[in-house]
């Protein structure tokens, strides 16, 4: 899978930052996306670009749940697992989700179209729980919600 | 900030005026006052990660970790408070959840913060029923250190030296909050001319030390002060041994070297080659008596038999060759006042003249701007200023030696550069005449000597060394002598009587 920039990328982020380490976060982002997830081809690679050790984009792409670090499913759905979430029902819904998909947390559907993961906070906690498919926020998050966002990506995507 | 003027604060009850910029464990720290810590250290940067160094404040609400706190003036501070000690029990509560508490096995038992802080701050009944997690225990980062990872406090002390001290990051922290564990990169070996230091530097048993691991428990070591004799930097080092070990000849037994803080000289780091340099001290080459040869083979004598038998030998030389035929080679390894008593004997009664301080620098040896220097040998500017040096080369030496022109060589000292195995053999030293060794291990050079002294290493006599900077530092002897091994400056002084010669007074 290709996950390298072209020159236009890596300009147009490196033009954003005063020192070419903070672009780590904005070149993962590009990779995750092209790649659907960071190889260790990858981490190497932006490692070389923003000059420092292969350890510290390791650092940074273990500590995010939305890098990966294997090919995974077409669609990442991670539910939020802290305290206020928990308190109102993330728990079940993680429940329904492992169901309705058969899969467990970390694995990916057989047909490649859905992988399962948790997350600590996703930041909307006023609207707890809340669950983040690819890159929209549900929240708060029903049962029905989920089913409704799974039944289109399986139209859309399957 | 508050310009140029030094800010006054206290610190439970004492005053004190610092830097500007300081922070307020720095002021403790001068004053004397510990307050606990994981994360922080003097020499790495400031990541106020642990949250064990909470202090109170006065006028502020919350409690503030000193290590982050910039001294104020005005400020009073208190570290002793129940508030703080309450924050300081809770903070072990968190790192103790997932924590083996496996003491009794761990190499760190006896010289670990956890421990020592669970003692003093700890001590409650565990309120954590859920099932720990479990982590990778016994996980081989390079050839030197093993890692624990149930232990790790996460402190990132290990990774701050890499990256900051030594300068390349070789570790990370991985993953995030409970599941975060401390590695090389995935595949990657822990290689690094420091790497021992990170196992002083780690506040639990989560890096430890494969040479040192399981050997003691460190509350049967006995500590001494030496400076490290593998290179010309003389890194000030703490000796651990313990005197009656049970094992070797004469039960006392070196376990570890550790560096020791001296900010002129070496900060608080050493190299993995001075650490493990260790291991010769009480290596089973070590030469345990007298010996001299007769016809084939090599028999140990008393000292008294030795000395004579030596003086003898070298005063026929003179009689009959004069003293050009007797050449003399002091390696840099002794000791200033061992070269001083060398050339009072050979140079100044004897009137010895083909005088050589051992081989040059080899140029392609490691040398990097931290600590190690391509001069492997401790005292070379010592030997210079007793003024020893400036004769003959040793390789001028070894030829006049090998063609038979020289009847005596006289050879003071241990090559250290091949005690610990990184350079190649000095010349095989082969020739007809008669070869005294006085030196504290054995080598290839043996077979060909008529005479072996055996002399102590440098942490086992006081002596000085002047490093490369010519920098003299002094030091007692901190271990007894390994088997009948005797200081080479009373090896000496013996000779010159055996002699008839009163060198103290030369
Ligand atoms: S291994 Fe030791 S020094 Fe490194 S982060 Fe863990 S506790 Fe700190
Ligand atoms: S740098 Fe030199 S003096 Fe310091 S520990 Fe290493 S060998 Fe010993």
């Amino acid at each position: 899978m290709e996950y390298k920039l072209t020159e236009k990328e890596i300009d147009s982020i490196f033009a954003r930052y005063p020192d070419k380490k903070a672009a780590l976060l904005p070149i993962l982002r590009v990779i995750q996306t092209k790649a659907g997830y960071i190889s260790p081809e990858a981490e190497k690679y932006a490692a070389e670009l923003i000059v420092v050790q292969p350890a510290r984009v390791h650092e940074v792409v273990t500590f995010y749940s939305w890098f990966r670090e294997k090919p995974e499913g077409k669609n990442l759905i991670l539910v939020c697992e802290s305290i206020s979430c928990s308190l109102l029902g993330s728990e079940e819904i993680l429940g329904h989700l492992k169901k309705t998909l058969g899969i467990d947390v970390g694995e990916t559907t057989p047909d490649k179209l859905f992988t399962l993961g948790t997350v600590e906070c996703l930041a909307h906690c006023d609207a707890s729980p809340s669950v983040m498919i690819n890159d929209e926020i549900l929240a708060p998050a029903t049962i029905e919600a989920i089913e409704r966002v799974i039944e289109e990506k399986r139209r859309n995507t399957g | 900030m508050t310009g140029k003027a030094m800010p006054t604060l206290t610190i439970d009850g004492k005053s004190i005026s610092v830097k500007p910029g300081s922070t307020v464990i720095q002021a403790a720290d001068r004053l004397g006052i510990f307050i606990p810590r994981f994360c922080y250290h003097p020499a790495l940067s400031v990541v106020g990660s642990c949250r064990m160094c909470m202090v109170e404040i006065e006028r502020l609400p919350k409690l503030q970790t000193a290590c982050t706190t910039p001294a104020v003036d005005g400020m009073v501070v208190h570290t002793g408070t129940d508030k703080v000690r309450d924050a300081r029990r809770s903070i072990l509560e968190f790192l103790l959840i997932n924590h083996p508490i496996d003491c009794p096995v761990c190499d760190k038992a006896g010289e670990c913060f956890l421990q020592d802080y669970y003692m003093e701050y700890g001590l409650y009944t565990s309120r954590y029923l859920e099932e720990r997690w479990n982590k990778r225990k016994v996980f081989v980062l390079g050839p030197t250190i093993v890692m624990d990872e149930e232990r790790c406090v996460l402190c990132s002390r290990c990774v701050r030296f890499f990256d900051e001290v030594s300068g390349v990051k070789r570790l990370g922290i991985f993953e995030r909050s409970a599941e975060s564990y401390l590695s090389t990169y995935p595949g990657e070996v822990l290689n690094d001319p420091y790497c021992g230091n990170v196992v002083d530097l780690c506040p639990v048993g989560a890096l430890t030390d494969r040479d040192f691991r399981f050997e003691q428990r460190v509350w049967m070591l006995k500590h001494g002060d030496a400076v490290c004799p593998f290179c010309a930097r003389g890194c000030n080092i703490t000796v651990d041994y313990n005197e009656k070990s049970g094992i070797q000849i004469n039960d006392r037994r070196v376990y570890r070297f550790r560096p020791r803080y001296n900010p002129e000289v070496n900060g608080y780091w050493m190299c993995d080659t001075g650490r493990y340099g260790c291991r010769t001290v009480d290596s089973p080459e070590r030469i345990t008596e007298p010996l001299m040869r007769e016809g084939k083979r090599i028999i140990p004598v008393v000292w008294e038999t030795m000395i004579k038998k030596t003086a003898l030998r070298i005063r026929e030389v003179i009689d009959q060759d004069g003293p050009e035929c007797i050449g003399l080679i002091v390696y840099p390894s002794v000791t200033c006042e061992t070269a001083g008593a060398a050339k009072r004997l050979f140079v100044e009664h004897l009137g010895v003249r083909n005088v050589s301080t051992g081989f040059p620098v080899d140029p392609s040896a490691y040398e990097d701007d931290i600590l190690i220097r391509k001069d492997r040998f401790p005292n070379r500017r010592g030997l210079e200023e007793a003024g020893l040096s400036g004769g003959r080369d040793a390789e001028w030496i070894l030829g006049a030696w090998g063609k038979g022109e020289l009847k005596l060589l006289y050879v003071i000292g241990d090559d250290l550069p091949r005690l610990l195995n990184k350079q190649k053999p000095s010349p095989i030293f082969e020739a007809e005449g008669v070869l005294i060794l006085q030196k504290s291990t054995a080598g290839p050079e043996d077979e060909f000597a008529r005479m072996i002294l055996p002399s102590v290493m440098s942490l086992e006599e006081d002596g000085t060394f002047i490093n490369f900077e010519g920098k003299a530092q002094q030091f007692k002897a901190v271990v007894s002598p390994f088997g009948e091994s005797l200081g080479s400056g009373d090896i000496l002084a013996r000779l010159a009587r055996a002699l008839g010669l009163d060198t103290e007074t030369a």
